[in-house]
């Protein structure tokens, strides 16, 4: 309590409150214009001139002379894009914000005035923090108001521009916020500039090391087992989860013309990113909050933190340097020496920036020593599997469920006495005496071109596909039939997957294939995929150019109707009702019509139900249903075809064809696999290739070589139909 | 009434402060001194809530001084480095110190603006140090604390500034009751207002005293004699320092002038003269006594 004030104008002001101070508050957003100026400038900058500039005649012309829902599909996706450039402006600002309500905290005069005040450190970070939010907030809003203004003022449009501009205001925020957190977190664990953006990619990105660790006992410890979710945490979606940062990529996604938009309103990789944003917060206000005032300006403030930036530090380098001298000389000798060498130098670099001088950067040699010591331990028990972990599968009896697909196609699961019989079967069968492989070695095998080692077995892929039991693997042209993929996810009773991924053969799988058809369960969860062939078709848009015969031109609307009536393309992967896909190929119309690749990265796969086939049966009959009397009609009745590839893919033999009646049964018995790459699920009439050589203009034009063989640009490529392989081709390839 | 009550602190290795306790008296103009390390900055810091000790507290009229806004709107700490907002003006820490201190006054910011000639609108970092300093100096004050802080605040100061500072808080001490804590190394910067001295020695408090006690109880005498004398020769004396420069003597000794007086008169001297003590004279005094060599304390 104040006495005896020799003077009256003293100034009047509310109690200092526990957790904010309005007082503060009000000066802290009086100063802080300048951040403010900075903000509104960068938005400006990020959204409002790219509006104005996109805006061109040009464009306000196309109102006129195309529907105006086409401008409109323009003007969303141009505001979508912004949008998610503008989200990752505001994670700078995040940043930057970050940085700037901790500022004080990096300087020994600051702090001791700063809480020398007579505010709660509590009511200090908090109004502190909300000050840099509110500057974000204010000119976020200000410059999306701008950009809203500037479109609606400009195309006399304003409904349709609201969704993306309030999921853009949400996103921003959102992920502001997140890195804002992280930002605070790091600043509240260290005491310098240099060290809160180290500390903040850490936090960040540190689950990064994940995949690392991950491909290190795959490729230095030589651990091919699976038991450590190796492929889980290889993947991009365990990158994403473990990031936070990184969800803004699952936010965006293409819609069914191909164009980007933002998922939703509310979805789980929101709430994720909220939670965390939350609890970093959170974090960074106790740590903040028993925060010692003398740390000011040290590098890092608490041991444990130093310990783990020091030694994640170490291990990652250490890592890194192993695999890069490993790769180069391909020797485990130099790979130690990587090893050793990244992790001294990343040690002494860690130690000159914490201890701020070139003189500390041996200080702790002891605990390099210990540390290299215990990983050169841990590597050799992993590397000689001392324990049997990274070889094999759960024990049976722990396995509650086991799901098994081929090459990541349609997985049928099984559970109970089922799933314990399954699960020894495939140890016995698959994996005993064997390697496993997992997606790296898969991809390396894959590269490498190796595949010419293995061996056709075709028997066995025919025996199966003659039961049905599982669809055979299709394979292109660069793979045989028998080199199965068995994909099984083995859900222990503790509700741990497992998953194991076995490079095999058909012969492997047979027996399991014959247990399962025994028992009966194969009608129950196994797809039918007898309707496949008789399903595929291919559907086209494009609403900017002009009409082409090569085009089924479904307008928009039409285009969202089917993709509203079929099914997510791996929502319902377990459902027994479905009968097989179709691709749908959707063209924006502004990549090279000519080249087929510009289809690859915008095709849908869609697997259906017979009700969709029903579907598409009606659509089929409709007049812009672009089918193979179409083909025939355009192609060959106009002299449109030079002629006809089919290749043997097993034999790697292929006869060319020019007779027109054998090209007609050859289309009337085949369907159109326009993504070479695809590798979908398939029969042994994949064995060939057809490909149309097309003389559809000069650009057309050319001759199938040995050295374009897999790219097929120029050629429309087709799969014979499931039990339609003409006669004549297989009496050709057999002369 | 401040209470330091067995305060210890530790950084890393160093015990900073080991035990330390003392009485700030209300209204007091407290001169806490010791060397270069000794713990001052620290103890300060400690007792204005910026630093928690280890062990021990501080309390204000009772109240504990950590995270206690109450306690703290009494309190000004001015740092022996000065803190101003990055490229800010005084007239912006006035906001700032506005917006936090209810006790502020406008008035007194405006009155102190005019007696120091500073321009409020002027960038601080354009300042000289002692212009720095008196800005700091005159917000400090324009917050009217009830205990005020002072970290080697006069260095940097010319001797004008000096004296108006010194004024300044002798009258906030009078009108206000405002007690001020001042930490230096600089004896003699303090030795015109104090009125209570504690020291400060490797961590731990050597004494706390009320200046005048001291004072009193011990003398400097200027005397000429006839003849040649050595501290040996007027053993009934407490001499603790004795010169000589010819015929003049001059000897600091332990007691009142009544009782030292009579001691030196059978001397006969032909002029003898009490003389002030500085500060500095006082602690060698003090120090001494109590066994320590005061080089090593001060300067």
């Amino acid at each position: 309590m104040i006495t005896q004030n020799s003077f009256s104008d003293t100034v009047s002001v509310s109690p200092n409150k526990r957790f904010f101070n309005t007082r503060y508050f009000k000066f802290n957003l009086k100063t802080g214009w300048p951040l403010l100026v900075s903000f509104v400038l960068v938005f400006i900058l990020s959204m409002v001139v790219p509006s104005i500039s996109f805006i061109t005649d040009e464009v306000l012309m196309e109102v006129a002379t195309y529907n105006s829902n086409v401008l409109i599909g323009r003007v969303t996706e141009f505001l979508y894009v912004i949008g998610g450039v503008n989200v990752v402006v505001s994670m700078g600002f995040g940043f930057v914000a970050g940085l700037t309500a901790m500022r004080y905290t990096n300087k020994k005069t600051a702090v001791n005035f700063y809480h020398s005040l007579p505010i709660r450190r509590e009511a200090l970070f908090f109004t502190s923090t909300l000050s840099g939010f509110l500057y974000y907030i204010i000119s976020f809003a200000a410059g999306l108001l701008l950009m809203f203004t500037t479109f609606s003022l400009r195309l006399g449009e304003m409904g349709v521009f609201i969704r993306p501009i309030l999921m853009t205001f949400e996103y921003g925020v959102l992920f502001f916020f997140l890195v804002y957190s992280i930002t605070l977190f790091a600043a509240s664990l260290t005491g310098t500039g240099f060290m809160r953006f180290v500390f903040s990619a850490y936090i960040a990105f540190m689950p990064l090391i994940l995949p690392i660790l991950f491909f290190v006992t795959v490729d230095v410890c030589g651990i091919h087992g699976t038991i450590l979710n190796i492929n889980y945490f290889m993947s991009m979606s365990a990158v994403t989860t473990l990031c936070p940062p990184l969800r803004l990529f699952n936010l965006f996604e293409l819609d069914a013309a191909g164009r980007i938009i933002m998922t939703d309103y509310f979805c789980k990789d929101i709430l994720v990113v909220f939670l965390t944003a939350v609890v970093l917060y959170g974090i960074a206000f106790i740590l903040y909050r028993v925060r010692p005032s003398e740390s000011a300006s040290h590098s890092v403030i608490w041991k444990p933190a130093i310990f783990v930036f020091k030694y994640v530090t170490v291990f990652t380098a250490g890592t890194l340097f192993g695999l890069v001298f490993m790769g180069i000389f391909d020797s485990v000798i130099w790979m130690i020496f990587g090893v050793i060498f990244g992790s001294a130098v990343s040690f002494m670099f860690t130690n000159g920036i914490l201890h701020k001088s070139a003189r500390a950067i041996f200080k702790g040699l002891k605990g390099f020593f210990i540390y290299m010591a215990v990983m050169a331990v841990v590597t050799t028990v992993f590397y000689l599997d001392v324990f049997g972990m990274f070889a094999s599968v759960p024990n049976s009896n722990l396995v509650s469920s086991v799901k098994i697909s081929l090459d990541g196609e349609i997985a049928a699961e099984y559970g109970g006495d089922f799933a314990e019989k399954l699960t020894d079967m495939i140890y016995e069968d698959c994996l005993k005496d064997k390697e496993i492989l997992n997606g790296i070695g898969y991809y390396d095998y894959y590269n490498d071109g190796e595949y010419e080692q293995f061996e056709v077995t075709e028997v066995y892929s025919e025996d199966l596909y003659k039961d049905d039991i599982i669809p055979v693997w299709y394979t292109p042209a660069e793979m045989r039939y028998d080199n199965v993929i068995l994909e099984a996810v083995f859900h222990t009773k503790f509700g741990i997957p497992y998953p194991v991924i076995i490079y095999t053969n058909c012969e492997d799988v047979h027996e399991i294939a014959e247990y399962i058809v025994a028992s009966g369960k194969r009608d129950k969860h196994m797809p039918d995929y007898s309707e496949i062939s008789n399903a595929h078709m291919e559907l086209y848009f494009d609403p900017y150019t002009d009409n082409d015969d090569f085009l089924i031109k479904y307008g928009p609307k039409a285009m969202c109707d089917i993709i509203k009536r079929l099914r997510d393309p791996y929502a319902e992967k377990n459902d027994s009702l479905i009968v097989g896909c179709i691709y749908m190929y959707v063209d924006d119309g502004r990549s090279d019509y000519d080249s087929m690749t510009s289809y690859v990265g915008t095709n849908r796969k869609y697997y259906i139900t017979a009700k969709d086939v029903e579907i598409l049966n009606e659509l089929k009959r409709g007049e812009d249903f672009f089918g193979e009397d179409d083909i025939i009609k355009y192609y060959i009745d106009k002299n449109n075809i030079e002629g006809i590839f089919v290749v043997d893919n097993d034999a790697r033999e292929r006869i060319y064809l020019t007779d027109r009646n054998k090209i007609v049964e050859m289309i009337k018995a085949s369907y159109s696999l326009c993504e070479y790459t695809q590798t979908s699920m398939c029969n042994k009439e994949h064995r060939y290739s057809v490909f149309l050589n097309m003389n559809r203009d000069e650009g057309m034009n050319g001759e199938m070589s040995e050295d374009d063989y897999y790219y097929m640009e120029m050629y429309r490529w087709y799969k014979f139909r499931k039990g339609n392989v003409p006669v004549f081709v297989t009496e050709l390839f057999s002369k | 009434m401040i209470e330091i009550k067995n305060i210890t602190k530790i950084f890393g290795n160093v015990r900073s402060l080991n035990g330390v306790s003392a009485e700030v008296p209300a209204g007091s103009v407290f001169g806490l001194i010791g060397s270069n390390g000794s713990g001052k900055s620290t103890l300060l810091r400690i007792m204005c809530g910026v630093f928690e000790g280890d062990e021990g507290e501080v309390l204000y009229d009772g109240e504990n001084v950590i995270e206690n806004t109450s306690v703290k709107e009494q309190i000004v700490y001015l740092s022996d480095e000065q803190f101003f907002t990055s490229g800010g003006t005084i007239f912006e820490m006035h906001e700032l110190y506005r917006s936090v201190y209810p006790s502020f006054s406008t008035k007194r910011y405006k009155e102190l603006l005019e007696l120091f000639g500073l321009d409020e609108r002027r960038k601080v970092n354009t300042f000289s140090k002692g212009m720095q300093k008196q800005a700091s100096l005159l917000l400090g004050l324009s917050c009217q604390p009830k205990y005020l802080f002072l970290d080697e605040t006069f260095d940097g100061l010319d001797p004008v500034m000096r004296q108006l500072v010194k004024r300044l808080l002798a009258e906030d001490v009078y009108e206000r009751s405002l007690t001020v804590v001042i930490a230096s190394h600089n004896l003699r910067e303090l030795e015109d207002i104090c009125d209570h001295v504690g020291m400060l020695h490797r961590g731990e408090i050597l004494f706390v005293r009320e200046l005048d006690d001291m004072k009193l109880a011990t003398q400097k005498v200027q005397m000429i004699l006839p003849v040649s004398i050595t501290k040996e020769d007027i053993p009934e004396l407490d001499i603790i320092s004795m010169k000589k420069q010819g015929s003049l003597y001059t000897v600091i000794a332990a007691g009142t002038e009544e009782e030292i007086g009579k001691k030196l008169m059978h001397l006969d001297p032909s002029f003898l003269e009490f003389v002030p003590l500085t500060l500095e004279e006082i602690f060698i005094t003090e120090m001494e006594g109590r066994g320590y060599d005061y080089s090593e304390l001060i300067l």
